[in-house]
């Protein structure tokens, strides 16, 4: 059983296509640039003071990309990425609301600090969260770009499967299940940046119109002036030039995946001239496009004006036309209603005034304040100690969080359970039965007490834990024959070992038959040469 | 990205409806680059080129270096070219190239691979395929840009120096042991006259010169037109040996085709088996002498294949009946059965010369030959090349121990 040792593929990482700075500056740009349309639209609604939104913008978009980089890496692979997203999103958030406080002419509410325990709306004012809003666009949109890109690098399955053709091996079965196809992805990327173009350019051209109210007290529309302002025109450019210079690489991701799959050997001319072809085609076009007839618009305008204005006019006539015909076809029903009488308008009453009693037992003003804070900060914390730990910092000592999220996890899933069950209550009491009992940790139990199965996999559970110390962990996603590829690639002098502990527990543990004593022994005897050899290995680090 | 057109078309709308000419310039941008993509990437692929240059024609163990010319015969560039050719995988040295190109205007690039004759057969080289699109995924063009070609493994040819094939021809290139078929054009030599010795033997200028008359010596040979008929009747093979038997028969009617060839004879051939380049079963090649007629005979010797055909026995008489009187015909057959004899006897009363050879080792093969014997049927059996050396030696020449 002892074989060649095999490669190990699961630290592969598409290096040449990740590791691209360029791009993922350009990914900043092109995401920090979707503010200009909202901005535009704001700065002629309000006269908010928003100097800080472009540095915030940036950050946000710097922290999308380098979260989504970090997510897309192999050994990255098994973190909770909604968790670590969720606690960048709270951090930037905050970090936001206090720039906000700290840009001149957005201070802090005037008042004594007692008035933040009675009023926690203090904390969201109407300029907070529409910054609020515009930073987490930015920030989806850099994070979404940034992994689209990650998707399109080769992936380690599939330099497993070109490079092993033996499909009677086990890593022959990594093969290739990809839920979503690049070209998918690149129709996702294209997809979104038209969309959120859209809006863009939606949001620009209405911070042109200038609503009004006219002398015969009917709204009307007017432009206010031609033309955006210049930064709002180098933001769009930047923004749709950009947007297909990252279309052009994204569509070469899908291209070099492709031909690497198909066992094409692409010239390094082709790659390496695409962003040449690419930046050509686009600035040509763009050249090209400035010595057209831009403003020659004004007739068609006019015209579509003109279009529009009839057809909202002959909407209104159809309208009316419908409701005449309706209270035609009610008039008989008339007198049906005619009997029914108003009721008398009420009169107004005077405050209740508490009693003695009641003033007694009235909780504080300040409580549910208080209350709103504590909830907000907790999950806060929570939220941000995540996401420092996903990024390697512990922000806090971990026994006590991580009894706390356990027990968290568990009572989640039980409400899962539960909920999916026909009678749910009843579900949850059975389930809640046995949690009563102080579960041990898994090293703490006796082996020998246990039933054959349970031995066995108690056994394979204890080298598992044993071999990720040693610097081999098993990740979620795979199955016990995966991870044995994995030790046998990592551990190949106890290859014979490991292949008789994985098909022991798979049959203790899938398996339809009793596992007999004698078995569990010789597992065990297995577990202890393990053991043994895992005893002489380095962890990790 | 389809629905780009409308996207282009709402952004129209807008910056008309609102004046802004900067939108309008946005939608120009994303047009035109919609439009060049398609148009570009439409265009450039038509302009592409490949050409297929190679030796054909091989003999087993020869090579035949392939080279693909691609070339962009337009002026715009080709940012990416999909090249993929195809070749049989038998006689691939390596894979046949499937690259990636790119292309400047009016560039070429040639890709060479090699192709190994390793076994006999009428293999398709080809076709190209070739792909190509654009750099943001709006349009992407494929198709086939160079045809199939075929290349033909002749099969292996064992020379021979000497082949006991009899003719009843009285004229001809091929010494005769039979003085009866001496050829009046072979000149080998001169003897003193004998009492019988008719006058026009006679050497005039040598007997003037020797004093005394002499006569002129001419070396007996005879005319070969020879058929060669190829019994690939699946039927007629045993199982086991079914297909080393036909490629082994094969080999020695190409050796033998090869050697009258060389001789300056008249050869053609028949056989039952398939042809797999037309697919039909049973053909005949009209014997003739010279080059060109060898070269036919082993293009179609490596087109030929088993198949459920007619037996040699009962398809003979049809492919003889244009043969002269004398011809011979030699019977490449894995067996030397009743009914193939007979119909080989029924030839040489007919006046033709039918040679059987056995290609399958037959444990009693002395019956066989001792049966054609007196049919008037020269049976040999080469069931391999210890058999094939017999006819590699000069007459008196004895077989190494």
């Amino acid at each position: 059983m002892s074989g060649p040792a095999r490669p190990a593929y699961g630290g592969f990482r598409d290096a040449a296509w990740a590791g691209a700075p360029w791009r993922s500056a350009a990914i900043v740009l092109l995401s920090a640039s979707i503010i200009a349309g909202p901005l535009a639209l704001l700065h002629a609604a309000t006269a908010w003071r928003m100097g800080y939104i472009l540095p915030a913008a940036l950050a946000a978009a710097v922290l999308g990309v380098a979260s989504a980089a970090r997510l897309g890496r192999p050994d990255w692979r098994d973190r909770r990425g909604a968790a670590l997203r969720a606690g960048e999103l709270a951090l930037l958030l905050v970090a936001l609301r206090v720039l906000i406080w700290a840009t001149p002419g957005n201070g802090l509410p005037a008042g004594d600090p007692g008035r933040w325990l009675r009023e926690p709306a203090l904390l969201i004012d109407a300029q907070y969260l529409w910054m609020a809003l515009l930073a987490a666009a930015v920030w989806w949109f850099a994070a979404s770009g940034a992994a689209d890109f990650q998707e399109l690098a080769i992936r380690a399955d599939e330099v497993a499967a070109r490079e092993r053709h033996d499909l009677t091996d086990a890593a022959g079965r990594w093969r290739l299940y990809m839920p979503t196809t690049r070209r998918e992805i690149v129709a996702r990327f294209g997809g979104r940046w038209v969309l959120v173009g859209t809006a863009v350019v939606l949001a620009a051209a209405l911070s042109r119109v200038q609503v009004g109210v006219g002398e015969r007290q009917i709204l009307h529309f007017a432009l206010a002036e031609r033309g955006l302002s210049l930064p709002v025109t180098a933001a769009l450019a930047c923004y749709f030039l950009l947007g297909l210079a990252l279309l052009g690489q994204a569509r070469l991701g899908e291209l070099r995946a492709r031909w690497y799959n198909d066992g094409l050997a692409a010239d390094a001319a082709v790659t390496g001239r695409w962003g040449l072809w690419t930046g050509l085609a686009v600035v040509g076009v763009a050249a090209a496009a400035l010595m057209l007839p831009i403003g020659g618009a004004g007739v068609l305008g006019r015209a579509i004006e003109f279009v529009l204005a009839l057809m909202a006019r002959l909407g209104l006539a159809l309208f009316f036309l419908l409701v005449g015909l309706l209270s035609l076809l009610l008039t008989p029903f008339r007198s049906l209603l005619a009997g029914t009488s108003r009721p008398p308008p009420a009169l107004p009453q005077e405050p209740a005034v508490p009693t003695q009693a009641e003033m007694l037992v009235r909780l504080p003003d300040w409580l549910g304040g208080a209350l709103f804070w504590a909830v907000l900060a907790a999950v806060v914390v929570y939220l941000g100690a995540a996401a420092l730990r996903a990024h390697g910092k512990p922000a806090v000592r971990r026994g006590a969080l991580d009894r706390w999220r356990a027990w968290w996890r568990g009572r989640g899933v039980r409400i899962a359970a539960a909920l999916a069950g026909a009678r749910p209550f009843a579900r949850m009491r059975r389930v809640q039965a046995p949690v009563a009992e102080p579960v041990k940790p898994i090293r703490f139990r006796r082996a020998g007490a246990m039933l054959p199965a349970a031995r066995v996999r108690y056994l394979y559970l204890r080298m598992v834990e044993r071999a990720g110390a040693a610097g081999t962990a098993r990740p979620p996603h795979k199955t016990p024959a995966e991870y044995a590829g994995d030790l046998d690639a990592s551990w190949p002098e106890a290859s014979p070992d490991v292949e008789a502990m994985t098909s022991a527990f798979e049959a203790a543990r899938y398996g339809a038959g009793e596992v007999s004593g004698e078995a569990a022994a010789a597992v065990e005897g297995v577990w202890r040469r393990l053991m043994r050899a895992l005893r002489g290995r380095q962890g990790p680090g | 990205m389809r629905d780009l057109p409308f996207y282009l078309l709402f952004l129209l709308l807008v910056a008309l409806l609102l004046r802004l000419d900067f939108i309008l310039y946005l939608v120009y941008v994303l047009a035109g680059v919609y439009a060049l993509s398609r148009w570009w990437a439409g265009r450039a692929i038509r302009q592409v080129r490949v050409r297929r240059l190679f030796a054909d024609r091989v003999f087993p163990g020869e090579r035949s270096e392939v080279a693909l010319e691609v070339e962009n015969r337009g002026v715009l560039p080709m940012p990416w070219l999909r090249v993929e050719e195809s070749a049989p995988s038998t006689l691939g040295e390596g894979e046949p190239p499937r690259r990636v190109l790119s292309l400047g205007p009016r560039q070429s690039v040639r890709l060479v691979y090699t192709l190994v004759g390793r076994r006999r057969g009428v293999y398709e080289v080809g076709p190209a395929r070739v792909g190509s699109g654009d750099l943001f995924g709006f349009a992407e063009f494929s198709g086939q840009a160079a045809q199939a070609d075929r290349l033909v493994v002749y099969p292996r040819v064992i020379p021979l120096t000497h082949v006991a094939l009899g003719s009843h021809a009285p004229l001809g290139t091929i010494a005769s042991r039979q003085p009866l078929y001496a050829d009046p054009s072979r000149f080998a030599g001169v003897r003193g006259y004998r009492p019988g010795d008719p006058l026009r033997a006679i050497s005039w200028k040598s007997s003037a010169h020797a004093g005394e008359l002499q006569v002129r010596k001419l070396e007996p040979a005879v005319l070969l037109t020879t058929l060669l008929a190829l019994d690939l009747s699946a039927g007629a093979y045993s199982r086991q040996l079914r297909g080393s038997s036909s490629e082994w028969a094969i080999v020695v009617a190409a050796s033998l085709a090869s050697y009258l060839a060389g001789e300056r004879q008249a050869v053609g051939l028949a056989i039952n088996g398939l042809d797999s380049l037309t697919g039909e079963v049973g053909w005949t090649a009209e014997p003739r002498p010279g080059r060109r007629q060898l070269m036919r005979i082993l293009e179609q010797l490596a087109r030929a294949q088993l198949a459920d055909g007619p037996a040699l026995a009962g398809w003979l008489p049809g492919a003889t009946a244009g043969l002269g009187w004398g011809a011979t015909v030699v019977a490449v057959s894995p067996s030397g059965d009743e009914t193939l004899l007979a119909a080989l006897g029924r030839l040489r009363r007919a006046g033709l010369n039918p040679v059987l050879v056995v290609v399958e080792p037959y444990g009693q093969f002395g019956v066989v030959r001792e049966r054609a014997r007196r049919l008037g049927v020269a049976a040999h059996e080469v069931s391999d090349e210890d058999d094939l050396r017999a006819w590699q030696r000069r007459p008196g020449e004895r077989r190494a121990a």
